[in-house]
């Protein structure tokens, strides 16, 4: 069983999104690079990928993965096969190659459509903005936004109740956005 | 309207703020993530997206690193040799984290009183003019709608003036933290902040306690409040 799930033990799999939950993805990275070159040759087997497209579709798969662990959208089970077949879907759905993808998404349909990409511009303001950000909203934010906490859970953490997280997280959006609309003009 | 013009005009309701903050969050961590792992990759794999993998990890490699962790050493110990092993003061460090100022990014709105002043201290501090900027916020906060940013900027105002004015520094932080609901957004900065003003009015007892529960929480200046504790006198 271990061996499907990159080595993980269930409790260590439970151990991995605890610290995924927490903002700590060292051990995500330290788990699934040791797995990247395994991936990379699957990817050049089964569909003949050239290096670079294998290497930006298993990265793409790996970013992927980690959101849905820390949705709790995948279980322990067959870790192994799950993220192969999404590194699969993320290449075909880049080389636009529909026939071999349907294959796959009738079977499986592990891997969610991407979000549409931000505008470099807004993208490159939004970092300037970041930074200026009190640290406490930063936390906040990237709690509930990036590492999917639930207001319950960071409210309990900071000791506080959840409508007045609820209402810390409201300000803390719109002072980014106040940063961010300064950065602009 | 598309969604990010919306967010840049202020054109936005809840939901769709939601929305364009969690996309530009998850853009950023998601790239954040992506760098770390392509760094990994390459030091501790061999694996770039230009070159096949070697599969494991080269004798060239090997070799580099050899030789960064020799450079490193010997960096190491002319370094301690022309600074005689010494250890930073508590004064240098202090002086060190100060150096940088905090930004100030309220927004410059309104037409009562209280905001005018408010425009003018955020100005003067934006200038580094802090003794102005001080001057103006003391008499912002003895204004109704003062609020715990006020007595922050107050607080920073005095610690960023030459010489570093601590003692005065510290009850407008003490008060910037006085908020019931704990609503401030700037609490773990006016913690630092405050914890900087003790140690510039040689206060060292209270500036332990707040470097212990710093360090105690990691990350943010966790290795700094490490290091200003380690200098700090013995009592």
């Amino acid at each position: 069983m271990k061996s499907k799930n990159f080595g993980l033990s269930r409790s260590a799999f439970q151990e991995l999104l605890k610290a995924l939950k927490e903002g700590d993805d060292n051990l995500y990275q330290q788990i699934f690079l040791a797995h990247f070159e395994d991936c990379l040759n699957f990817l050049k087997r089964q569909y003949k990928a050239s290096h670079h497209d294998a290497y930006d579709a298993s990265m793409d798969a790996l970013v992927a993965f980690c959101d849905r662990l820390k949705k709790e959208r995948i279980q322990y089970g067959n870790l192994r096969f799950l993220f192969t077949r999404m590194a699969g879907q993320l290449y075909l759905r880049k080389t636009k190659d529909d026939s071999r993808l349907m294959e796959l998404t009738s079977e499986w349909d592990v891997a969610d459509e991407p979000d549409g990409d931000v505008p470099a511009d807004v993208m490159d303001t939004f970092n300037d903005a970041w930074p200026r950000l009190g640290k406490g909203c930063q936390k906040l934010l990237k709690s509930f936004f990036y590492d999917q906490r639930k207001l319950k859970e960071i409210a309990t953490q900071l000791e506080r109740n959840e409508a007045t997280v609820r209402k810390q997280k409201q300000r803390c959006m719109s002072k980014l956005q106040e940063i961010f609309q300064t950065l602009c003009q | 309207m598309k969604l990010f013009e919306k967010y840049r005009v202020n054109n936005i309701n809840e939901d769709e703020l939601s929305t364009v903050t969690q996309q530009l969050i998850k853009q950023k961590f998601d790239r954040e993530l992506r760098d770390k792992m392509t760094y990994r990759l390459k030091e501790e794999y061999g694996i770039t997206r230009g070159a096949a993998a070697s599969g494991r990890i080269s004798g060239r490699m090997i070799l580099r690193w050899s030789l960064s962790v020799a450079a490193a050493l010997l960096i190491g110990i002319v370094a301690w040799q022309v600074v005689g092993g010494h250890s930073p003061t508590y004064q240098s460090l202090t002086k060190e984290y100060l150096a940088t100022y905090y930004p100030n990014n309220e927004l410059r709105k309104g037409a009562t009183e209280i905001s005018k002043k408010r425009s003018e201290a955020i100005a003067a501090y934006n200038k580094e003019d802090f003794e102005t900027s001080a001057r103006l916020r003391e008499e912002v906060v003895v204004l109704p709608g003062a609020n715990s940013e006020d007595y922050f900027f107050l607080g920073v105002s005095y610690l960023y003036q030459n010489p570093p004015k601590g003692e005065l520094a510290i009850e407008p932080l003490l008060k910037g933290l006085e908020d019931p609901a704990r609503t401030s957004l700037l609490e773990e900065e006016t913690k630092w902040y405050l914890t900087l003003a003790y140690v510039q009015a040689g206060q060292f007892a209270p500036a332990r306690e707040l470097l212990e529960e710093r360090i105690q929480k990691g990350g943010w200046n966790a290795s700094k409040a490490r290091d200003l504790l380690h200098s700090l006198p013995l009592e």
